[in-house]
């Protein structure tokens, strides 16, 4: 059981970067055309790297040819990173190898910060073999699992010296939920996530869309919903579009960003002060369906949203010093 | 019930699988009720169909041309068979090609033809992975990468890989064809005589 906490302040010293994209060699020729609408590339190490099964022996190595031709391009933008592999929230230990891996990327490229997704991709067996999910899989809201994932995350807040940032993912089973008979403590999707920002040092990485899916899938009002999550630690938004199957909407990263939550992040911006960044999600596969011009579409409108915002901030500045001005004077 | 037996649980069900779930003991009632409404819900469906799409992506991103081969052979049902039945060892391409020609390897109903190709798809990933890891040496482990493969077709493997992928009927079986893949070749691959091909497969000392 973790001790009482009270909520970190927050203290990130990253610059306030705009507009990204994640990086994947298929959007590389997009990125590097459009790179004065394009602030920075996030980039997920995982892509790079290749692993070799021979037997129960496992090896990885980084593929090297794609790895220069985005520390290439990295020279002309600023990086952040966004983990795929960790499945931070195994029971049965997270992946190592993946921090192996972000250990050799770091040697050669420099990041502003690195996030992670909140959920498992793996469970081991009794025999210790490793069952893979073959997808990311959703934490249970639980005392059990913030005690799990809270000594991982400032593990994390540390190990590279730059900020640590955990991201909300989509989900498509019903949560786990207190019932009178059970005695274990249960929250909800939020309450958890603040949880974890109160025990912890981290950012919040808070992907729009994936909110957005859980609430039309499990029928929440997603306003009321962020309106309870501690807004001030939110330091990168991501949005991305996806498809509805089976009634469920699905994060695919396949589409344009529907029109809700643009909506979504017009009404959230002015209540981020600690904003540091918005990154369009999307599939390389997408790159052939949607074409170029309707991915640099959306990032042109979340530039239009984050212009909008820089000037929110600058407003709020002024007023604020103009008060404290005001205030010295009379004083 | 421990967290360790909450996701071994769920790791089952998105694999279709309900062993791990059936061998937990220490359940609560609400526990119980709250699995088994997992097993009723729409969403369990879902996710499965995401955790076999990303599978079968995989597959077919690495493995185009068995892919296809398959396909006109119409044993679909292979590739089904194979993400229903073998467990997901890794979420990485090589290593899901590595096991795929595993698995059609060991499969009595696939043909040779199909056998090599997925043998070739999978030795141009090993010889593209050694050549990526000898230009940069980003592993340090370059050397054990090192890896030169020879295949032997019956069809003219030019031919036969623009007809896999562009969909045209395929060559006519009509010789002896020798595909050598080498991570110092240019393309990493190349087609040649039974010469070298001979002098290639004689263990090196």
């Amino acid at each position: 059981m973790l001790p009482q906490a009270t909520a970190h302040p927050v203290n990130f010293s990253a610059p306030k970067l705009g507009v990204g994209i994640n990086y994947h060699w298929d959007l590389h020729h997009l990125i590097q055309q459009n790179l004065g609408l394009i602030d920075y590339i996030e980039v997920s190490p995982d892509i790079f790297c290749e692993e070799i099964l021979t037997g129960q022996e496992r090896r990885f190595h980084l593929d090297g040819k794609k790895l220069q031709d985005a520390l290439t391009l990295a020279q002309s933008c600023p990086v952040i990173v966004h983990g795929l592999g960790l499945s931070i929230g195994s029971a049965s230990g997270w992946n190592s190898d993946y921090l192996a891996l972000i250990d050799q990327y770091a040697q050669r490229q420099s990041f502003l910060w690195h996030s992670e997704h909140l959920g498992f991709t793996l469970a081991k067996n009794q025999d210790g073999s490793e069952n893979h999910a073959g997808l990311l899989l959703p934490m249970p809201f639980t005392q059990e699992a913030l005690d799990l994932l809270c000594p991982r995350i400032n593990h994390l807040c540390k190990r590279y010296a730059v900020p640590f940032l955990i991201e909300n993912t989509t989900y498509y089973l019903p949560q786990y939920s207190n019932t009178a008979e059970s005695n274990i403590t249960v929250w909800d999707e939020i309450d958890f996530l603040n949880q974890l920002l109160t025990h912890t040092e981290c950012g919040l990485l808070l992907d729009l869309y994936n909110f957005y899916c859980n609430a039309v899938n499990f029928g929440f009002d997603p306003y009321a919903a962020l309106a309870r999550l501690q807004l001030e630690r939110v330091i990168e938004i991501h949005v991305a579009g996806g498809v509805t199957h089976e009634g469920f909407l699905l994060d695919v990263h396949s589409s344009e960003v529907p029109e809700p939550v643009w909506q979504l992040l017009e009404w959230l911006l002015p209540k981020l002060p600690n904003l540091r960044a918005i990154t369009y999600e999307v599939l390389e596969q997408a790159l052939y369906v949607m074409g170029e011009e309707k991915i640099i579409a959306q990032i042109a409108q979340c530039k239009s949203l984050w212009a909008k915002y820089l000037h929110l901030m600058a407003n709020s500045s002024s007023r604020q010093q103009n008060s404290g001005a005001q205030h010295h004077v009379a004083a | 019930m421990s967290l360790l037996d909450v996701q071994r649980s769920l790791v089952g069900f998105a694999r279709g699988s309900q062993t791990e779930y059936l061998a937990c003991t220490q359940l609560s009632e609400s526990e119980d009720a709250w699995l088994k409404s997992l097993l009723q819900s729409p969403g369990l469906m879902v996710t499965q169909q995401i955790q076999q799409w990303w599978r079968l992506s995989r597959i077919c991103l690495a493995a185009p041309m068995t892919i296809a081969l398959l396909k006109r052979d119409g044993m679909e049902e292979l590739i089904v068979e194979y993400i229903a039945t073998e467990p997901v060892r890794s979420l990485f391409f090589a290593a899901e090609l590595e096991q795929f020609k595993t698995y059609l390897h060991s499969h009595v109903l696939v043909n040779n033809l199909a056998k090599t190709l997925v043998a070739f798809e999978s030795g141009l990933k090993n010889t593209y992975q050694a050549s990526a890891a000898n230009s940069l040496q980003t592993s340090g482990d370059a050397t054990a990468l090192s890896c030169i493969y020879q295949l032997h077709f019956k069809r003219d493997p030019i031919k036969l890989f623009s007809a896999l992928l562009s969909g045209a009927p395929l060559p006519a079986e009509d010789g002896n064809y020798y595909v050598t893949l080498d991570p110092k070749l240019p393309q990493h691959w190349c087609v040649t005589t039974q010469a070298p091909a001979i002098y290639l497969a004689e263990p090196q000392i």
